[in-house]
């Protein structure tokens, strides 16, 4: 899977493309997870959509992310899933805990007010 | 020396002299000529030498190569054992064999002879068995299979070699071995139960002959094995081999030793029967390449039991060890719930339990180790999708696990594969180890369910 970051001011975007559940991946992701973490950068956006898939274990990771930005006061916002990823996020209690990014307007806000 | 007298007898002594000194230059040019030509002996000697130390390389390198073609360590597959003995004649053979899985889980075991020996034998050896993988991954008879093989061969082979060959495709769920033999030397089965030996005969033509390319006609036959029998595949190198007496091992005397030696573990049968025939031979070379195969069938009952299904079932089985064999596995069931009308909703909530059933298989089950397997056995229906994975792990405590939703399990990176599963599937059940996961998706077409 194919994992892109674009830097922006206060927010960083982690670009997801394709399926993560891969071990090579979700080592790749959790890698550059903790770089952005350590950034000067007041959120983290994960572009989800352009994943298709992905596993509990891709779930795992995120959240563990997640943990990290939270202790450190920054924000994880998982911006448009959809599909079977919208639906693992819903079946696994996450959308309750985690920020979820739906419309454009909500991002717009979110990029003023990071 | 004939001129020395003729000179001798016209002349004076004056031409006496002359002749010595006409002599002493012959001489000398004879003593230079001969310098000359023994050295050129010499280079032409070290030449001959070169070139053939030459060909043994490249024939040494040839050999590694096509000891490369054989299968190095046969799979250890379940339910299914081999061993095997293979002597060249010469550096290298025309003789090659393999046993290989199909991708329909079934064991095909091919075993094949180009006429003549070296080089140009196993050169064609190594041309048919790049063939015979292509197809064999294709078609499940082996007279198709043959069929194609010969009609590639035919093509491009402009010389009078040809080929023998026996093709045998064992079901791991019947035992039951289809195959078809294509003038090769008849394998012998060995009853476990009956201590029995039989041969497997069957008719087919030479394969890649082009002489013979448009009248070559192969047939499939059938032979019901039961669990602990073995089969003997070999080629004539081992029953052509022959004692003083110019007599032949032939196939009788083999026929005895495996019915003596039937009983024992493959390994030991095939060292008795080379040993039988090293016996016999007193010690007079082989004169072509000695090839010998045995493989052992096991008990599906025993395969069966623990996934979950029943013979009746007629399962289809796959096979994975990492995470690389997931996405091939999870296509053909999907394509399978595909054909039977499953909607995309079903397909798609199949897929997210699938891998994380094989994840957990091979990452909590096996422990990522690549020599463990996961079994995979299914069968779709119209009406429903039963899936059964089975590792070599020892099991889990299923009917304890963290619940992913209490609170404070939500934020846990791990422990949500069952749960998932248990959300999509309609029924979930384990074995009482736990190295067992069984799941059921009903058709939602015909039910009326549109979700």
């Amino acid at each position: 899977m194919e994992i892109r970051i674009v830097k922006k001011e206060e927010i960083d975007t982690i670009h997801f493309s394709g399926q993560f559940w891969k071990i090579h991946d979700l080592e790749q992701f959790t890698e550059k997870a903790n770089e952005l973490i350590e950034n000067e950068n007041k959120a983290v956006l994960i572009d989800m959509r352009r994943l298709s898939y992905i596993s509990s274990q891709g779930l795992g990771v995120i959240i563990r992310a997640f943990l990290k930005m939270n202790e450190k006061k920054k924000r994880l916002v998982l911006y448009k899933p959809h599909g079977n990823v919208r639906e693992m996020i819903e079946i696994s209690g996450l959308h309750k805990l985690m920020e979820i990014c739906d419309s454009d307007e909500q991002l717009e806000t979110f990029k003023t007010h990071p | 020396m004939g001129n020395i007298d003729k000179k001798q007898g016209s002349e004076n002594g004056r031409d006496l002299d002359k002749t010595a000194e006409e002599l002493f230059e012959e001489l000398n040019c004879l003593k230079e000529a001969a310098y000359n030509r023994g050295l050129e002996l010499h280079q032409t000697k070290m030449a001959l030498e070169k070139a053939t130390s030459e060909i043994d390389y490249e024939l040494d390198l040839a050999r590694q190569v096509q000891t490369g073609l054989l299968p190095g360590e046969l799979p250890e597959l379940i339910n299914v054992k081999t061993a095997s003995v293979y002597i060249p004649a010469g550096k290298v053979g025309g003789d090659l064999f393999d046993v290989i899985v199909t991708p329909k889980q079934k064991i095909a075991v091919l075993i094949f002879d180009v006429s003549g020996h070296g080089v140009s034998a196993a050169l064609i050896a190594a041309m048919a068995k790049m063939l015979f993988a292509r197809f064999i991954e294709k078609y499940d008879s082996p007279a198709s299979i043959f069929t194609e093989v010969n009609r590639h061969l035919c093509e491009f082979l402009k010389t009078d070699h040809y080929l023998t060959a026996f093709l045998g495709i064992i079901d791991l769920i019947s035992n039951t071995m289809t195959y078809s033999r294509a003038g090769h030397v008849s394998p012998v089965v060995y009853s476990a139960s009956k201590k029995s030996v039989k041969k497997l005969h069957g008719r087919g033509y030479f394969i890649g002959h082009s002489a013979l390319k448009d009248v070559v006609e192969y047939k499939d036959e059938s032979v019901q094995l039961l669990s602990g029998d073995k089969v003997l595949f070999y080629t004539d190198g081992l029953t052509e081999g022959s004692n003083r007496k110019n007599e032949l091992y032939s196939i009788e005397r083999l026929v005895r030793a495996v019915k003596k030696n039937g009983k024992k573990p493959v390994e030991e049968l095939i060292d008795s029967i080379l040993e039988d025939q090293i016996k016999f031979r007193e010690g007079q070379p082989l004169r072509d390449d000695f090839t010998l195969l045995s493989i052992e069938v096991g008990n599906p009952e025993k395969l069966l039991s623990e996934s979950g299904f029943k013979a009746d079932d007629r399962p289809e089985i796959l096979m994975a060890r990492t995470y690389g064999d997931i996405d091939l596995l999870c296509s053909r069931i999907l394509r399978g719930m595909d054909e039977n009308g499953f909607t995309d909703r079903d397909i798609k909530s199949t897929k997210i339990c699938f891998f994380e059933m094989l994840i957990n298989a091979i990452e909590h089950g096996n422990l990522f180790n690549p020599a463990k397997h996961v079994l995979v056995l299914y069968k779709i229906t119209i009406e429903k999708a039963v899936i059964s994975v089975i590792d070599e792990g020892n099991g889990f405590d299923y009917d304890n696990l963290p619940h992913p939703l209490h609170e404070q399990n939500l934020l846990k990176d791990h422990g949500r594969g069952v749960f998932i599963t248990r959300q999509y599937m309609d029924k979930v059940n384990f074995n009482s180890k736990g190295n067992r996961i069984m799941v059921t998706k009903y058709s939602s077409r015909g039910t009326g369910d549109g979700n």
